[in-house]
């Protein structure tokens, strides 16, 4: 047997025995286990799946094993993915630390912050948030105002960030600042990593079209920060946020499968709410027919995320293909939205848990809520923008 | 889906050759000046010296083991050149077809196709688009008859393999049978169409002929069973052929936005040109990322390949259709002449779109497999 077959053998043994059944269960919001000082578990079998992932390494499957990590290959990672896919075993742990802040971290950041930090994401002990956008600087981002002065023995920050998602629950968040004026815009950003828990650090929730609040407005008012946290070199820290704006833009491309709830089958959505005549099809053409454009979309989609795999692993990247990502993804993920929305009827326009099964109400909040995706982490404008200069060359 | 080694050279051997012995004035050429086959016997000769005619073939039967993954690769050039050859007909088709049925023909027919020496075309298609199950010509006590209106390479072609009904009662692609039918025997009628890409076809009338049990291929009556599964591969070949057509034309597009001046600026500066370039940009790695599913399930293996067949169909019928509109629009008046080669990767495209299947066909035909 293969290297890579026995791994996947005793992979779906470890996961038989220490994924417990309710953790196998597409996850509802409620229940998804957030990192945190102060995280709580729905159920105990959260707490022990959690643990037993925690403890094997695997909330970060590829992460080196010197910072607690599982370190994997990523054939093994793809063989874990698959795995847990099988058995439908719900993400051990979710955290803008582990997406986003940990990949960044590894590649940018110096053996001091790899230890204090990296381990804890791991494990879960903190909920990071991402302080970027500013109310003045969101497609502009490099316009950001928020400034770090250099006070001798640290840093005193002063501005706010805006669209920081979760902050009010959020342990500490990484940053960009300015810390320099002088030069273009680009230059004179630091990434920097702050306590939430400094003094001078407020947060407020923002309510949504979707009576969600996840994103938040977060304050700085004089606070200090040490002058370790800033990551990378000072004034360099567009370089790190570019590297981190990638693990984003995956993530938002594939938030469906990660943080999304309960995945609706529009097949079987539409079989119950519009139902088949007696051969077998969809009683309504037209919905059927744009049933046929999202499976198409969405297989293809996989697809893509599949050929991208075999590229990586095979050295012979297409440098234009993963900046389509994001774009095709969240595009996809709207038009889901949409159809399933259509699919209800009045039965879609819940917006009590009272007066419509929770199912319903569910769609219209997701519905809602996604049309997030295509702003968040920079807006399909932005990416159309990238991919016509980088990847097809045409001129700015 | 990632070609290999020997995989890339083979695509730029073809893309090399294609350039500098084809390019897509021989397809003006072909065009203007007419042949009474349709295409350039030498440079088809050229190409199958080259071994394009037999990587469709398993190793037994002397197959190159480039796999379906190479055979894409030769698609796209052909596709990215606009090169007339009877490679889908002849070969993608017809030797797979004759190669699926493994009877006789394997040792009589075959080594005669993969040499170029006899030409195959498959008469599929009846009334105004590819409907197999709707097959109305019949074999009856021994004699053919029916009419195949649009019959690929028809023109150029020594034998057609014909789809006809063999079982009287039978419905849909039950009781169907493919038949051998050389194209001098008495009561077969081949009218040429002048098609909008200056390619060939042909409407091929088959009135009382007289077929023996030698011409039979592969089993009588249940012919789709072989059939259909070759036909799937053709269809992600075709799709393969389409997506080149559609990649070179986003390139010519590209360097065209970045050569033309307006208002003082290479009109490629302009947002509204980069979003829709982008987009389609997007659009084409995504149908190419079903066509490289396609043809690498092939090469792995897998059996039943109907549903991405259908798939990379419809997403390369999109693609091709939406990219070489946009061209045109792109290249303004230059667009809709015919001295620039847009428009013949225009008319192409719709070309492409009725064989094997238009978007309707293939939409339905997935809806039906995946049970809505």
């Amino acid at each position: 047997m293969s290297p890579i077959d026995e791994f996947r053998q005793q992979t779906r043994a470890w996961l038989e025995e220490n994924c417990p059944a309710s953790q196998r269960r597409p996850v509802v919001k409620d229940e998804q286990i957030w990192a945190g000082r102060d995280r709580v578990f729905a159920t105990p079998d959260a707490k022990l799946w959690f643990e037993r992932m925690r403890d094997k390494g695997w909330t970060a499957p590829t992460w080196p094993t010197e910072y607690g990590g599982g370190g994997l290959s990523s054939d093994e990672e793809k063989v874990l993915e698959k795995e847990m896919a099988r058995l439908n075993c719900r993400p051990a742990l979710y955290d803008l630390g582990l997406w986003m802040l940990g990949p960044a971290l590894l590649v940018h950041g110096n053996e001091a912050q790899k230890q204090e930090h990296i381990s804890k994401i791991v494990r879960g002990d903190i909920r990071w948030a991402q302080g970027y956008s500013e109310p003045a600087a969101g497609s502009d981002l490099a316009s950001l105002k928020t400034r770090a002065e250099d006070m001798g023995d640290h840093f005193l920050v002063n501005g706010t960030k805006i669209w920081t998602t979760q902050a009010d629950k959020a342990d500490w968040i990484f940053a960009l600042v300015r810390t320099d004026s002088s030069g273009t815009k680009h230059q004179g950003i630091s990434f920097i990593l702050i306590d939430m828990r400094s003094a001078g650090v407020s947060t407020t929730p923002i309510e949504l079209i979707s009576g969600d609040s996840e994103f938040c407005q977060t304050f700085f008012d004089d606070v200090k920060v040490p002058k370790e946290n800033i990551v990378g070199e000072l004034n360099n820290g567009w370089a790190v946020a570019k590297e981190l704006l990638k693990h984003e833009r995956k993530l938002m491309a594939t938030m469906e499968s990660i943080v999304q709830r309960e995945d609706e089958s529009l097949v079987e959505l539409a079989t119950e709410y519009i139902g088949m005549d007696e051969s077998g099809k969809l009683n309504d053409s037209t919905i059927r027919s744009r049933i046929t454009d999202q499976l198409m979309t969405a297989d293809a989609l996989e697809y893509l995320n599949e050929r991208l795999f075999f590229q990586y692993r095979s050295k012979q990247v297409d440098s234009g293909l993963p900046l389509t990502i994001k774009y095709l993804g969240t595009n996809a993920i709207q038009q889901k939205d949409e159809l399933l929305l259509e699919i209800l009827g009045n039965h879609g326009l819940s917006w009590q848990e009272q007066s419509h099964t929770p199912r319903e109400h569910n769609i219209v909040q997701n519905w809602a809520y996604n049309k997030a995706h295509t702003i968040a982490g920079g807006t399909s404008e932005i990416q159309l923008n990238i991919i016509a200069k980088r990847a097809l060359g045409l001129p700015a | 889906m990632v070609l290999n080694e020997e995989q890339r050279l083979l695509h730029s051997t073809i893309r090399d050759f294609l350039s500098q012995r084809a390019p897509v004035a021989a397809l003006r050429e072909l065009r203007d000046n007419g042949n009474p086959q349709g295409f350039d016997s030498d440079l088809w000769n050229e190409l199958i010296e080259l071994g394009v005619s037999s990587i469709v073939l398993s190793e037994e039967q002397g197959g190159l083991g480039f796999g379906w993954m190479g055979l894409g690769a030769v698609m796209e050039e052909i596709g990215r050149h606009l090169t007339a050859t009877p490679m889908l007909s002849s070969i993608v088709i017809g030797a797979a077809l004759v190669e699926a049925a493994a009877d006789h023909h394997s040792n009589d027919l075959l080594p005669d196709v993969v040499a170029g020496t006899r030409n195959l075309a498959f008469a599929c298609d009846e009334g105004l688009r590819y409907n197999p199950g709707a097959t109305a010509a019949a074999l009856d006590n021994g004699l053919l008859q029916g009419e195949k209106t649009f019959v690929i390479n028809g023109p150029g072609a020594t034998d057609f393999l014909v789809l006809a009904r063999t079982v009287a009662d039978s419905k849909g692609t039950d009781g169907l049978t493919l038949i051998v039918v050389p194209r001098d025997t008495a009561g077969v009628t081949v009218n040429p169409i002048h098609s909008a890409d200056g390619h060939s076809f042909a409407r091929v009338n088959f009135n009382q002929v007289a077929v023996d049990q030698q011409q039979i291929v592969g089993v009588p009556d249940r012919a789709w069973d072989f059939v259909s599964p070759v036909l799937d591969r053709a269809t992600l070949a075709l799709a393969a052929e389409m997506l080149g057509g559609a990649r070179e034309l986003l390139e010519r597009t590209l360097a065209y936005l970045n050569d033309r001046e307006q208002f003082d600026v290479k009109i490629g500066s302009f947002q509204a040109l980069q979003h829709r370039c982008a987009q389609l940009f997007c659009q084409l790695e995504l149908a190419q990322s079903v066509v490289y599913k396609g043809l690498s399930a092939i090469d792995q293996g897998q059996q039943d390949l109907a549903k991405l067949a259908s798939h990379a169909k419809v997403l390369a019928i999109d693609c091709y259709q939406k990219m070489s509109n946009e061209a045109v629009q792109m290249h303004g008046g230059m667009g809709i002449t015919d001295e620039v080669d847009i428009g013949l990767f225009l008319k192409r495209s719709r070309v492409c779109n009725q064989i094997l299947g238009d978007s309707s066909f293939h939409r339905e035909r997935f809806a039906t497999l995946c049970g809505y």
